[in-house]
């Protein structure tokens, strides 16, 4: 199979979409719009209010969430919340289009084989399952008592976008290389567990980000000087201290955080340290070092400070460390054996 | 260096390469008590105990108070000192006791750094197992871990001021800078043993350059949390008061720099943080390029030791907890030796 490089940068292009909407979904939950725009429709929507009567019937229907009622804003502020949910609608609507039309393009080329045309087709719909379940979300403001996007709906939304955006990066990289290289060495596993530590980690961040749980136990390494704090499990039954209770999700965020850096900083050493890989494979593995050493300062940062503005930024960072491992990975497929401890390593840099 | 030197050095009978790997091992168990000693200092400062033990004798010394009445002699001794009665007034002799061991077993650590030199060192010159020309420098070692002894006694002494609760921060640093520099003595003499003759290295100038720059860059840092420790700095963290988090203090001048604590921190943390992208930098270079394995693998150890260490400094600073200061310092000496290994594996790279 010959890889088609076009159809491949169309992909990595979806992704790079994707990275723009954890940015525009990322930054709405930061300044709290969350619910501010209480309207979907699906495809006129992209029509942003043009007159004061447009202005006026969306703040009505915004004041009708519990949020409005514990919060009561004026219609200026709820204008300065209002676009940057809007734009970021817009862009999903946006990545149907940039999806569609180059897919329907690619169809017509033939360039596409059947098996791909369904795989893409079901990730579209999973995108568009992803847009019905941040409505539902948004809906859950009319619901009294609600004052935030709920977490147990705010950290499956990021997570599925996640998971779409690791299936669509694996996807592109295969398209683009379709040819496994032969290798000998047994870091798969090592970057497998690496990527399922970092999405499990990820969950455990929407969470924190979800509960607001950045407002408690700002310190490190100890929660407010115990390791585990001792309010784990106040909540019964058990299973919701893993969904509401501030202390247990930052618990295993941070618990989790650790076991992911010190799985990815392994496969890094054991990567660079290994034999005849190849040197694009090296780099990347320099990268995913750095960027999980970044992504755990970057989260120290944050909990200590208590700065939801940097927890942004580590946010964004979680899905570049993310990339890199699916890149390491994807380059690993087909590994096989090797071992894993070496006593004398060969001169490094490219194959003359 | 001439080959010549080189036949006439392998052709000595004392550089059979059994005693080159043998004082080599001695000279690397060496450095690794000296390793252990920065942590007991590091633990002894934590402890506040420096000044427990009020004289020096270097021989005498080594036996801890046997009798109660030798306690209550060093304990009355110990109240006599500003530090006891403005810290610990009230303090029992268990309290004291307490406050003594950690500088008692430092000072008993440095004897025994000092016997496990010398006392092989005149064994294998006994036995000729000792290139002669390495012999003079050995005993200067020796000679300076003893002035090591004198200058912690030196940094002691300026605890017992008047209305001093601590020692001096110059004189510490005085004594940590020493400690590393007889440190990464002994630990170059080990490697230079072990490994008498540089591999030649092909384009590996930059990478030399850089390990080098890293490396001086290191030592400052060092030496710029000292006075970090020194001087308690840490106390003054405070992210409300935007004091440790990276920023230069409101007023920032030279004047300030070995007094004022938040210029100390600030410029630790400066320091620490150009360092820590020098070596990045540095262990990037060697782990893209095409040097050797070894070389690649120091690069690999001081790329990790410093993502270690700038981790450790942050949760040294944010926690206040002075275990994990003391790790960080630990780490510190580890990351210097991962420097020192990578530049004694590029020395061949100027030929």
């Amino acid at each position: 199979m010959k890889p088609d490089r076009a159809v491949a940068n169309w992909l990595f292009l979806l992704c790079a979409m994707i990275f723009g909407m954890v940015v525009g979904g990322g930054h709405a939950r930061t300044i709290g719009a969350g619910f501010i725009l209480q309207a979907w429709e699906p495809v006129t929507g992209f029509i942003p209010p043009l007159n004061a009567g447009d202005w006026t019937h969306l703040f009505a229907l915004y004041q009708q969430t519990a949020q409005f009622h514990a919060h009561p804003i004026t219609e200026t502020t709820f204008k300065t919340l209002f676009w940057p949910m809007f734009l970021d609608r817009c862009w999903g609507r946006l990545m149907a289009l940039v999806f569609l039309i180059p897919f329907v393009i690619f169809s017509w080329q033939r360039r596409i084989p059947r098996n791909l045309a369904f795989w893409l087709l079901a990730i579209f719909a999973a995108g568009g399952a992803q847009a019905a379940h941040g409505w539902y979300m948004v809906r859950t403001g009319l619901t009294p008592g609600v004052l935030t996007p709920p977490p147990s709906w705010a950290a499956p939304h990021f997570l599925a976008a996640m998971v779409i955006f690791t299936a669509l990066l694996w996807t592109a990289l295969s398209i683009r290389t379709p040819t496994p290289e032969p290798l000998e060495t047994p870091l798969k596993p090592w970057l497998t567990a690496t990527i399922v530590l970092i999405l499990a980690t990820m969950g455990f961040g929407a969470l924190v980000a979800a509960t607001n749980a950045i407002t408690v136990f700002n310190t490190f390494p100890l929660m407010d000087g115990s390791f585990a704090p001792p309010t784990l499990f106040a909540l019964h039954p058990a299973w919701e201290n893993f969904i509401i209770n501030q202390a247990t999700v930052q618990f295993f965020h941070r618990l989790l955080a650790t076991l992911t850096a010190l799985t990815a900083l392994t496969a890094a050493i054991l990567g660079l340290r290994a034999e005849n890989l190849p040197p694009a494979l090296r780099d990347n593995f320099l990268i995913l070092a750095a960027l999980v050493a970044l992504q755990y300062l970057l989260g120290m940062a944050t909990i200590v400070l208590a700065a939801p503005e940097l927890g942004f930024v580590h946010e964004l960072n979680a899905v570049l460390l993310l990339a890199a491992a699916i890149c390491a990975r994807h380059q690993l497929r087909g590994a096989r054996g090797g071992r894993t401890l070496i006593s004398s390593l060969p001169a490094g840099g490219p194959t003359p | 260096m001439s080959s010549t030197t080189i036949d006439r050095r392998r052709a000595s009978p004392a550089a059979t390469p059994q005693n080159r790997a043998l004082v080599a091992a001695w000279l690397f168990a060496v450095c690794f008590m000296i390793w252990v000693m920065v942590g007991i200092g590091g633990f002894t400062r934590e402890t506040g105990s420096g000044l427990s033990i009020m004289n020096w004798d270097p021989i005498v010394g080594a036996l801890p108070p046997l009798s109660p009445a030798a306690w209550n002699k060093l304990f009355a001794l110990y109240q006599t000192i500003p530090q006891a009665q403005i810290l610990h007034k009230g303090m029992d002799l268990a309290g004291f006791q307490q406050l003594f061991w950690p500088e008692y077993i430092h000072r008993l650590w440095g004897r025994l750094i000092g016997a496990v030199f010398f006392v092989p060192l005149i064994a294998f010159i006994a036995t000729r197992r000792i290139e002669a020309r390495l012999i003079p420098w050995l005993i200067l070692l020796f000679v300076m871990g003893g002035l090591q002894g004198a200058i912690g006694w030196f940094m002691v002494a300026s605890g017992f001021d008047p209305n001093s609760t601590a020692v001096e921060p110059w004189r510490l640093s005085l004594h940590f800078s020493a400690a590393m520099f007889l440190y990464v003595s002994v630990l170059w003499t080990a490697l230079t043993v072990r490994t008498p003759v540089p591999a030649p290295l092909q384009g590996q100038r930059a990478l030399k350059f850089w390990a080098f720059a890293a490396t001086i860059l290191l030592c400052i840092t060092m030496f710029a949390g000292t006075f970090v420790s020194g001087t308690h700095a840490i106390d003054v963290f405070s992210p409300a008061k935007a004091i440790g988090v990276g920023m230069p203090p409101p007023v920032y001048a030279v004047s300030n720099f070995f007094t004022d604590k938040a210029t100390i921190l600030f410029n630790h943390q400066a320091l620490g943080f150009l360092t820590a992208l020098t070596i990045l930098t540095t262990a990037t270079l060697a782990l893209r390029g095409n040097a050797p394995g070894q070389v690649r693998d120091a690069g690999l150890a001081i790329g990790g030791l410093v993502l270690l260490q700038f981790t450790l400094g942050v949760t040294a600073l944010v926690s206040k907890l002075l275990d994990v200061g003391v790790a960080h310092q630990m780490n510190a000496v580890l990351l210097l030796t991962a420097c020192i290994l990578l530049l004694h594996r590029l020395r061949g790279a100027a030929r």
